[in-house]
């Protein structure tokens, strides 16, 4: 049993979350800076541009703020320490950053196989360190609470999708000859349920009724999570196996984000705090999360509209992803602002409230601009050719936005540790 | 109810009486926000009481653990107090948007420490310490 555990000392210094989540800001700016260039004027889901800004969203924005939280939320309510952070910075934050930036460029440079192979390597290393942080840490912590096991599930979903993006990059590189549509299916399943829709579901059991004061989730939330998984086993199975039959496990797919969805607006009408920015952004999510779902459902019969499948991959990741995000983001970094100069013990009056870092006004706006990129974003997917600056201007305002609110808590953050005693900062 | 459940419920019931005290202050109710904040601060410090007479020692002598969780959790006991401080200032002065930007941070404060206490401390303190369920019994205080 260990003397540490509960400490300050094995929560991440502040400067490992903050590396991801200021670097996510910065690929969501690139991701504007993307879609400058008019590149795909037809909607098609296999464009190397889509590809491209889909993975900028997926593993550079969405996925460091994933990862950074993870690691803070793994140390506060699962007693998973943090102790080496300048091991967890080279091992997982760095090859992070480098292989997405080589798989956007692989994608852009006609498939690049070096680029490709390469960030494949770096991205496994990344993925694989930080699931080997998770799960090691969570099999030996005595929290046996429902956000514990549903983050334990999220990462066996994350190396299940890295592998099969290993396999993607390999088949796509001419080093193994598998049936890559069945595998770029599988990936895009188990990304976008196994590891997304699962870590969300396992952060907001804990955060949705500890922020909102709602009821607790029911205890067979965690069983969805599990049936996720054994569901995206057998889509698997089905894409590569049985083809015509992938309808069945697909179709059942919709009932666990259905649940999920449903039992979260009941709790959330139940809340005590439906005056935090939080409940409005809570309610985007689950409606972004259904769209999303039933716009990937229609893919498989409705091929017809090949805007279909970016819709669904908008609404997924860049509607219930980045809002969830950016909504626990808002309430994340202030108060490890706060906390860790806390710590360094400021005279009374000196430190500011988590408002004084980021105040509710801010994160109204930033809520509103998210809304607007979403319905910018729509658009594109309508019509790529038309719209694709509209939606550029408002990716890049949406970062621009989202990178001075980080800039000024981070000035904030500097000024009170410049007036502490001398002493206190040593 | 069990110990844990019952110390459980002692968070949620003073989670309720902090987001009472919040609709009061965001509708500009000072009468309901004070009346409200009393019990919220006499509430905590019944709990804290709890904890930190009976509950840490025990655990403390159980365990031989002096300086692990039972001390982090003291401090952060220590914290909220503080924050209720601030509160209060800002109640005497009606300065909603003070008052609320500390009640977010107690808000946010208090859930991570709960979290670690129900999830990690009390299942070792119903481990460890033998009159553990005796210890604490609803309606039972320090």
């Amino acid at each position: 049993m260990s003397q540490a555990w509960l400490s300050y000392d094995d929560a991440p210094p502040i400067w490992l979350p903050a590396s991801f989540f200021g670097a996510a800001m910065l690929w969501l700016l690139a991701l504007g800076g993307l879609l400058l260039p008019a590149g795909m004027l037809a909607a098609n889901r296999y464009h190397p541009q889509l590809l491209a800004l889909t993975h900028v969203l997926a593993l550079g924005v969405l996925g460091n703020i994933m990862a950074g939280a993870l690691l803070q939320m793994l140390a506060v309510a699962s007693a998973v320490a943090a102790r080496r952070a300048g091991r967890l910075l080279l091992g997982i934050f760095l090859p992070w950053q480098a292989g997405t930036a080589l798989l956007v460029g692989g994608f852009l440079h006609g498939f690049s196989p070096l680029a490709l192979q390469a960030a494949a390597a770096l991205l496994g290393a990344a993925i694989l360190r930080l699931a080997w942080h998770g799960l090691h840490g969570l099999a030996h912590s005595p929290a046996r609470d429902a956000s514990s096991r549903g983050m334990a599930l999220a990462l066996l979903g994350l190396l299940v999708a890295a592998a099969l993006g290993l396999c993607l990059v390999l088949t796509l590189s001419g080093r193994l000859a598998l049936p890559w549509l069945p595998l770029l299916h599988s990936h895009v399943l188990w990304a976008a349920m196994g590891w997304l829709l699962l870590l969300m579901l396992a952060v907001s059991q804990t955060v949705i009724p500890l922020f909102l004061i709602t009821p607790p989730y029911p205890a067979w939330m965690l069983s969805t999570g599990r049936a996720v998984l054994l569901l995206l086993l057998a889509c698997s199975l089905a894409l590569l196996f049985w083809p015509a039959q992938l309808w069945l496990p697909a179709s059942l797919l919709l009932i666990p984000v259905l649940l999920y969805a449903v039992q979260s607006w009941q709790l959330l009408r139940q809340s005590r705090r439906p005056a935090d920015p939080l409940w409005w952004q809570w309610q985007a999510v689950l409606a972004c999360l259904l769209l999303g779902c039933v716009a990937a459902w229609l893919c498989a019969g409705w091929t017809i509209w090949p805007s279909l499948p970016l819709l669904a991959g908008l609404w997924w990741l860049g509607g219930a992803g980045l809002g969830a995000t950016l909504a626990m983001l808002g309430k994340i970094l202030p108060f490890l602002a706060w906390l860790h100069l806390k710590r360094l013990n400021p005279p009374r009056g000196l430190l500011p409230s988590t408002h004084g870092f980021l105040p509710e006004s801010a994160q109204l706006r930033l809520r509103h601009l998210h809304l607007l990129w979403l319905l910018a974003g729509t658009l594109w997917c309508w019509q790529p050719a038309r719209f694709h600056l509209l939606f550029a201007l408002a990716t890049l305002a949406l970062a621009a936005y989202a990178l001075w609110l980080g800039g000024n808590i981070a000035q904030r953050y500097q000024a009170v540790r410049r007036a502490l005693p001398a002493a206190a900062v040593r | 109810m069990n110990a844990i459940a019952c110390l459980t419920q002692q968070h949620r019931d003073c989670d309720a009486i902090l987001a009472q005290a919040e609709q009061a202050v965001r509708h500009g109710d000072w009468t309901t926000a004070g009346q409200t904040c009393l019990r919220l601060a006499t509430d905590l410090e019944q709990h804290f009481q709890l904890e930190e007479q009976q509950l840490f020692p025990a655990f403390e002598a159980a365990t031989g653990m002096y300086s692990g969780p039972t001390a982090v959790m003291r401090q952060e006991h220590q914290q909220i107090r503080l924050l209720l401080q601030d509160m209060d200032d800002a109640l005497l002065a009606s300065d909603a948007s003070a008052w609320l930007g500390h009640a977010e941070t107690l808000l946010i404060l208090t859930q991570q420490h709960n979290m670690k206490e129900e999830n990690i401390l009390y299942p070792m303190c119903r481990q460890h310490i033998a009159g553990f369920e005796q210890m604490v019994r609803p309606g039972v205080s320090a």
